[in-house]
């Protein structure tokens, strides 16, 4: 299993130097923010990290929709100062603990609820909220400023808390002025994301790029592909009037080779980083890398001229 | 192309180790509660529920086949890698069923549980896919020939005689423990629906059950000899002497729609065994060997076509074609509304009648067994039943079950 970042080892020192002291004065528990997503839980330890102890329940790497908690973490949330979560039902596996402290008293924020969601358009979800909010920087600075308030009402001596997240959230509104600029490079037509990826709704709306959803044929009907295989995505991109879709696949350059033998349709296959920070070293460590990767990544891709 | 910068390593289902750090400090102050009294018993304890050691996700499905041939030679086939995994021999096997990543070899005594390591996790509007290794489970007192009911709480074996209900939870984690009533009658079925079971008694009355046996809803309707049941997207059918009860659930509760066979219906036709594409909204069974009953999710009439010598028959659902196999080994893909037949093609030299067939299908791909030949053949049913691929396999397929959905 990946080991938690450096980060870790030394929040929990710094948390039991914390506690030691805690205990020789008063007896006080330290103060713990406990979030369940590890993109959120980046943004909090930026916001709160100074004030509070703040301990992430999902895993580098993890899927927010199927993550699951331990006895001992969920006892955790029913301990904690405040609990910072996604919501909108993004969180299937830990929403009724979060739901279970909640009523036990512990205040909660639910940031999704809170920064203007969107509703889903596809037609099995349609009015129902999307809670995929954090491809929308901008959405994350409201997030920023709901766990400052949230912080400064809930835990002891973070008064100053919105103060003192200026720092971060100058840096999340760099974040959304660079790849703003990032994809004013493209033109307009080309700011088309053909993907099976459910998230980058925000994004879109954001920025103004059209989401073209796509089926993507899976290893299977790869093994031996008829053009009618691969007729939804070759549509999609024909629409689209690009050459890359932002598909996962776990055979990219297969799919890419298919497209082009069977579909006549020569597409670079992209894959990016969607519900979940990566371990240290995976290229999205943070939110903020995440973000710039998957610019990065799909500017790189529409921009090319490929004739 | 360049590389892809945003290259994700597989995605594992690993345990957390952030809730420790709290722990420790609790355990510091010497505050009292259950994370401090925890503390000192580690890993097994952080282990989140659900965990699967080895376990990773992955990008798309991962169909699996298990193999098995008369003799008892038992493979695992990934269908995407085309790897195989040998199992230990059942000798004199009579059935081989899945529940989507469970399969379920039974010889005339007992049936062997496998966890084939493949399966999906349905969100709604999207899924998630996971691989693992392929574990034997053991054996369960369970006689063949059995079938096999389940959802993702339990799964039911209902072999000669015995039924035993399975925690689905518990198999997840390697452990075979059962989950629900030790004894049912002779004649009767259990299948579980969403995490109830629908129980059809001996006499016909059909009841829903909650997870404490206790009983949640009784319906009007009888369901006399049930003989199968099938899940679909919208509900639960089963088929009984009089045709068909298709039970469902909403937000008033639980209900059931009878929809009897057309009166002439002679009893050698009825339907009885029940198949289609998991999770797709129609059903298919075999009419005796007259044709091929389908049958609509929320339909008030079965629909009959007539294929004669049918031996197998399955349904893709959602405007696919229903695909049936006759006698002269012959693969036919038919309207499921007017039996038009839309192609066919000559797939099996011969078929076995002791060993018949079956047609397994995914959403872009259908499997039929050949034990003659010693192949598996896939098939693109929406290109003119082209077949994709012919896959070797290591014990003569006999006996063929899909998984990973």
């Amino acid at each position: 299993m990946p080991t938690p970042a450096h980060r870790r080892s030394s929040a929990a020192a710094l948390a039991l130097v914390f506690a030691l002291s805690g205990c020789t004065a008063d007896g006080d528990a330290q103060e713990h923010v406990v979030v369940t997503t590890n993109i959120l839980g980046d943004v909090t330890e930026n916001v709160l990290g100074g004030r509070a102890e703040v301990t992430v329940l999902m895993p580098p790497g993890a899927d927010p929709h199927s993550f699951e908690i331990s006895a001992q973490e969920a006892a955790l949330l029913e301990s904690a100062s405040l609990i910072v979560h996604n919501g909108l039902g993004l969180e299937e596996g830990v929403g009724h603990h979060v739901t279970a402290a909640e009523e036990a008293g512990v205040p909660t924020l639910e940031v999704g609820a809170h920064v203007d969601p969107l509703d889903y358009t596809s037609d099995e979800d349609e009015g129902r909220p999307d809670p995929h909010f954090w491809t929308d920087p901008q959405r994350m600075i409201t997030a920023v400023d709901l766990i400052a308030e949230a912080g400064a009402e809930e835990i002891d001596g973070a008064d100053n808390a919105r103060a003192e997240a200026e720092g971060y959230r100058e840096q999340v509104e760099e974040l959304d002025t660079w790849m703003a600029e990032r994809f004013e490079t493209l033109p307009e037509e080309r700011r088309a994301l053909v993907t099976n990826h459910h998230v980058f709704g925000y994004l879109a709306e954001r920025y103004g790029f059209e989401v073209i959803g796509a089926v993507v044929p899976s290893g299977t009907t790869l093994a031996s592909p008829s053009s009618s295989d691969l007729a939804d995505l070759a549509e999609a991109v024909d629409r689209a009037g690009v050459e890359a879709v932002f598909v996962d696949s776990s055979q990219p350059d297969r799919l890419a080779r298919a497209m082009a033998e069977e579909a006549g349709t020569e597409v670079e296959v992209v894959s990016l980083f969607s519900e979940s920070l990566t371990p240290p070293g995976g290229g999205a460590e943070t939110y903020s890398e995440m973000m710039r990767a998957n610019t990065d990544a799909i500017v790189d891709a529409l921009a090319e001229d490929q004739g | 192309m360049t590389p892809s910068p945003g290259h994700r390593a597989p995605r594992t289902l690993a345990s957390t180790v952030g809730g420790l750090v709290l722990t420790a400090v609790a355990a510091a102050c010497g505050t009292t509660g259950a994370p401090a009294e925890e503390a000192g018993e580690t890993s097994p304890e952080s282990t989140p529920h659900g965990y699967v050691e080895g376990a990773e996700e992955a990008a798309e499905p991962q169909p699996r086949l298990v193999l098995a041939d008369e003799d008892g030679q038992v493979q695992v086939l990934d269908l995407v890698t085309e790897e195989t995994t040998d199992l230990d021999p059942l000798p004199d096997p009579v059935s081989l069923t899945g529940d989507g990543r469970f399969a379920h070899l039974s010889d005339g005594e007992q049936t062997r549980v496998l966890d084939t390591g493949a399966w999906t996790v349905d969100h709604g509007d999207h899924s998630h896919y996971y691989r693992a290794p392929v574990e034997d489970l053991g054996e369960v007192p369970v006689p063949g020939p059995t079938r096999v009911f389940a959802d993702t709480t339990r799964t039911v074996l209902s072999g000669e005689g015995e039924t035993l209900v399975l925690d689905r939870s518990a198999l997840e984690d390697g452990e075979v423990e059962t989950a629900g009533p030790e004894n049912t009658a002779p004649g009767s079925l259990l299948a579980p629906f969403r995490g109830f079971l629908v129980h059809v008694g001996e006499n016909g009355t059909v009841e829903v059950l909650d997870e404490e046996g206790e009983r949640a809803e009784e319906f009007g309707k009888t369901c006399e000899a049930p003989q199968d049941s099938a899940t679909t997207r919208s509900g639960l059918f089963l088929t009984c002497d009089h045709g068909a009860l298709e039970v469902t659930e909403s937000e008033e509760g639980f209900s059931a729609t009878s929809v009897p066979h057309p009166e002439d219906t002679g009893a050698g036709e009825r339907a009885e065994t029940l198949h289609h594409r998991p999770h797709a909204s129609t059903v298919a069974a075999p009419a005796g060997d007259e044709g091929v009953w389908v049958l609509e999710s929320g339909a008030d009439e079965w629909n009959r076509i007539d294929l004669p010598d049918t031996v197998a028959a399955t349904a893709i659902g959602e405007g696919g074609p229903v695909l049936a196999l006759t006698g002269n080994g012959r693969l036919h893909a038919l309207d499921p509304e007017t039996g038009e037949e839309r192609s066919s093609t000559d797939l099996l030299g011969t078929v076995d009648p002791d060993h018949p067939p079956v047609i397994e299908a995914d959403a872009g791909r259908t499997y039929v067994n050949d034990a003659e030949e010693g192949l598996v053949y896939e098939i693109d049913h929406d290109d003119d039943l082209r077949v994709a691929r012919e896959l070797e396999t290591g014990p003569t397929p006999h006996f063929m079950v899909r998984t990973g959905y």
